[in-house]
């Protein structure tokens, strides 16, 4: 009995630790996590926390100093590459090892092992698109053939290792204790997995299926003019007539048979009104010639538009060692820096967006699906295990099946699967699965880049996601490349659902790398990119219909064009622009069409309208309502004549555009949900207006001032990467901007980085910072400190040092690693 | 009193050593041997190992947060008040200290009192 009342209580307790040491579906360990020396208290920091002293490191070669400065960011130099990279790797990791870790699982398809269920379709989508089958590709490829890139990767990859050896579990990031796993060891693999992160964000964007559906319901010649394969509107990358110094390859033929022709749609239960989100996910990037700059040399500006999460998509840093002297910001997981600058020259980048995805329709020759129709003959499948672990259940086990085209993403038709814009029977040929190529090497030569000829050799490694490579030398070089590995294709090729028994519907080779779009000084002045078409339809080749809408690029090449004596200031200014272009070219049209109904031209929110500036300023209620109604015109115009049996696209915002301004009288403006009336464009115009008042009165209440302002109801937020810790996220930020304006700031996308550089013969002067922190820890200072200053448009000055001991009065700490003596 | 106050303080001391160096439930330890020694009945065993642990672990909580500039603990409170509605009437960082205290208290209690049993067993 007396043993009884001793064991009694000490298996209860052992029972409570047992249980409070683990997680229970969405329940966190409780005792880890609350246990003051193990929790989350451990990450509550100050400013210079593990940012000083000496530490020794088992795989350094040299010493290596790390200067922090009072943004925290490091600045590292290192006494070679590899110590450079393993640096690179160990600092990344200590700011941002949980971010990596998870973004790898994403791309990877394993998120269900750690987050549970929720995940599980994601998870499907990302392994049927063979994201780790290509990453394992690459990978395997560069060890064989690329020493140099594989050796980048492994010392990032023995940095990260030794960081995550020095961890106990109570170093852990917080999110690893909240969701109750640890961090695994990284690899080259890993990295790049991260990469093809990127080429999945930037790329896999898809309007076949759509436009497959609307052929079948309009005919071609509607479907030509309605998605015409120029828009009307354009300010193109490559200045118009500028001369191409190559001699085409001949263009594919068309093919009698553009398409897959039965298209084979599946009918969806519902009909959901979905026309194609505006593209949010672009980039402005430019650089100006000294001719048109203050000191007589060039300045250039990026500014990425990705989705805005935290951790921060990027981390800023400087790397240093003998033959680089770079500053910019790197990927968490990636060796280099990506968007920068050094001594003498500054690059960016902004998404290509063209065609690199498309869809074959496969005839399996029976349901084992071992074999498919291909040129008159069946051609073998191979099939793919992938198995997903789940947190808490067992194992699924799923098959995917490889055409030469590429994996048949989804082969049943089930109304759960990720990407509902996808076709079901159809191999995805993607650029994202290229495994040849060293985009790496892009980056770490561009680093170590001189002039204008070290620029051009180093965009020859990069395959994908294509990107526009804006460049600036103090040399007084400027240049523009829209830039990767681009399939050659027919005109119009992929614009539909393609056949995958015919060999003419498959890629026809490649454009060569020399004969990709690009400028170099051109008489104007100035280069820039804003994801608008590459080329005016000069261009020997074809890259696509389609590109982002023309709204940005306009803007800036008007300013960039009126801009003399440039200087830090004026670019800054550019990349804050709040102009609204659109509502230029089509707001007087709207209201005059409207003020013809004196209701409506009473109407309060009429005048506010008309009395607008045309700027997306955080306090205008004009904004609010133009980019309330647009979206509701644009699909009271079309949606009712698009409706198909399967998911459909509206005509671009310029063809759009052009129908109210130019074809008043069009039959399109006929809502055909309405029996025996024929409605105007008045009818349409009104309509829509009243709708979108109505909703901004139900979402905001009665206009009352302050209550419609265009910060309150864009309400800009960075979430945090997983959905459900609202709390480490930042929403109701004040900033002006929207998809179509410079500031591409909206709901949750927007500028992740924000640069200008000013080169010099001595020392380049430089301003950014990205909306987030360099901590990756929610307990952390440097977690959000930069998202105010982001939101009013100000500008960090760059710490870019020019050695170790050259010292600043902004570092504040620094950090020696020292090789480990054996 | 006076030897219950000197326990107690055993039991943090201890406890924060082994905080240091095992897993986050090593200072239950402390509660059980401190007890197994000292404590003179069950429920007095309970008493100084749940006032030890809990002591120990509000200390060392308000002790870290001291430095705290971003309101990590009201974060991770909102957490749990999505979820357990009830604790949303507690402001700011209070959800998070009221489940830091009740886990410590019922853990360190337990042990405390486990430990008093082992005395009285052996």
């Amino acid at each position: 009995m007396k043993l009884f009342k001793f064991v009694l209580p000490l298996l209860l307790a052992a029972a409570l630790v047992y249980v409070l040491d683990r997680s229970w579906g969405a329940l966190p360990p409780l005792g880890k996590l609350f246990s003051p020396s193990h929790g989350f208290f451990q990450h509550i920091e100050g400013p210079d926390a593990g940012r000083s002293g000496i530490l020794s490191l088992p795989g350094l070669k040299e010493e290596v100093i790390v200067h922090y400065d009072d943004n925290g960011v490091p600045h590292i130099f290192a006494g070679n590459d590899y110590d450079l990279y393993y640096a690179q790797g160990y600092v990344v990791a200590k700011d941002r090892l949980w971010q990596m870790d998870f973004q790898v699982l994403a791309a990877a398809g394993r998120l269900t092992e750690v987050v549970g269920n929720a995940a599980l379709e994601l998870d499907r989508y990302h392994r049927r698109i063979g994201m780790a089958k290509t990453a394992q590709e690459v990978t395997d490829r560069l060890e064989r053939q690329d020493s140099l890139s594989f050796a980048i990767l492994q010392a990032y990859a023995d940095g990260v290792n030794d960081y995550i050896a020095s961890l106990r579990p109570r170093d852990y990031p917080l999110e690893y204790k909240i969701l109750n796993y640890a961090p695994e060891d990284w690899s080259p693999y890993r990295s790049i997995l991260m990469l093809m992160n990127m080429r999945h964000d930037l790329s896999t964007g898809t309007d076949d299926y759509r436009m497959s559906n609307l052929i079948a319901k309009l005919g071609e010649a509607v479907t030509d003019d309605l998605f015409p394969f120029y828009p009307d509107r354009e300010s193109p990358i490559i200045p118009v007539g500028t001369a191409w110094d190559f001699e085409p390859l001949g263009l594919p033929p068309v093919p009698a048979i553009k398409m897959a022709v039965d298209t084979a749609g599946i009918p969806l239960a519902s009909l959901v009104e979905t026309p194609a989100p505006r593209p949010e996910i672009g980039s402005n990037n430019w650089a100006v010639a000294g001719s048109r700059s203050a000191s007589g040399l060039p300045l250039l500006s990026n500014d990425p538009h990705l989705t805005l999460s935290l951790p921060s998509i990027w981390y800023q840093m400087q790397l240093s060692a003998p033959g680089v002297n770079v500053y910019g910001v790197a990927l968490p997981g990636t060796p280099a820096i990506i968007i920068g600058f050094n001594k003498d020259i500054a690059w960016g980048v902004t998404n290509v967006g063209l065609d690199v995805m498309d869809f074959y329709r496969i005839q399996f020759r029976d349901a084992a699906r071992q074999e498919y129709w291909y040129d008159g003959q069946w051609k073998p499948v191979t099939a793919r295990i992938e198995v997903y672990h789940q947190k808490n259940g067992p194992d699924i086990v799923d098959t995917v099946y490889y055409t030469h085209h590429g994996p048949v993403v989804y082969e049943e038709k089930d109304e759960n699967r990720y990407r509902r814009d996808f076709p079901v029977g159809y191999a995805m040929r993607w650029m994202g699965n290229d495994s040849e190529g060293a985009d790496l090497l892009t980056f770490h030569y561009l680093n170590r880049g001189e002039n204008y000829d070290d620029y051009r050799q180093a965009l020859t490694y990069f395959t994908s996601p294509a990107q526009n490579f804006v460049f600036a030398s103090n040399g007084d070089d400027i240049a523009i490349t829209p830039n990767g590995k681009f399939p050659l294709k027919w005109k119009g090729q992929g614009r539909y659902l393609l056949d995958g028994a015919l060999p003419e519907h498959d890629w026809q080779g490649w454009i060569p790398n020399a004969h990709n779009p690009t400028v170099r000084n051109p008489a104007r002045g100035f280069v820039s990119s804003a994801n608008q078409f590459p080329a005016d339809l000069s261009y020997p080749y074809y890259l696509d219909w389609s590109f982002a809408p023309s709204s940005r690029a306009i803007r800036i090449n008007e300013r960039l064009d009126a801009m003399h004596g440039a200087n830090i200031d004026s670019l800054s200014s550019l990349l804050h622009d709040n102009f609204n272009v659109d509502a230029r070219l089509v707001l007087p049209d709207l209201l005059a069409t409207l003020a013809v109904d004196d209701s409506i031209a009473g109407m309060q929110e009429y005048q506010l309208l008309a009395a607008w500036n045309l700027v997306n300023g955080p306090e205008e209620v004009g904004a609010s309502i133009f980019e309330r109604w647009i979206p509701e015109l644009r699909s009271g115009i079309w949606w009712d004549d698009m409706r198909a049996e399967g998911p459909v696209r509206t005509p671009s915002l310029d063809r759009t555009f052009s129908l109210l301004l130019q074809e008043a009288d069009s039959p399109w403006f006929d809502d055909r949900g309405t029996d025996g009336i024929v409605e105007t464009k008045f009818d349409i115009v009104r309509r829509t207006f009243l709708k979108s008042i109505a909703d901004l009165r139900e979402g905001f209440g009665e206009y009352d001032g302050g209550n419609w302002h265009w910060a309150k109801v864009k309400n800009t937020t960075i979430a945090h990467l997983v959905p459900n810790f609202t709390m480490f996220s930042r929403t109701g930020i004040v900033s002006g901007g929207g998809g179509g304006i410079v500031n591409a700031t909206s709901g949750r996308h927007g500028p992740s980085w924000r640069m200008v550089v000013a080169l010099d013969q001595d020392w380049p002067e430089a301003v950014g910072l990205f909306p987030g922190g360099q901590s990756g820890n929610p307990g952390s200072p440097y977690y959000d400190n930069m998202i105010d200053k982001w939101a009013n448009g100000i500008l960090n000055p760059l710490v870019f040092l020019k050695d170790r001991d050259s010292g600043d009065t902004r570092l504040r700490t620094t950090m020696t690693l020292q090789p480990k003596t054996k | 009193m006076r030897n219950s106050i000197f326990l107690i303080l055993i039991i943090v001391i201890a406890g924060f050593v082994l905080d240091m160096i095992g897993p986050w439930w090593l200072p239950l330890i402390a509660c059980f041997l401190v007890c197994a020694w000292q404590a003179g009945s069950g429920w007095s065993g309970f008493w100084l190992g749940a006032f030890g642990m809990s002591l120990l672990w509000v200390g060392t909580a308000l002790y870290l947060d001291a430095r705290d500039v971003t309101g990590l603990s009201a974060k991770m409170s909102s957490l749990f008040t999505g979820s357990i509605p009830a604790l949303g009437v507690l402001p700011g960082s209070l959800p998070a200290y009221l489940i830091l205290f009740v886990i410590s208290f019922l853990l360190g209690g337990l042990s405390g009192y486990a430990g008093a049993m082992f005395r009285k067993a052996i």
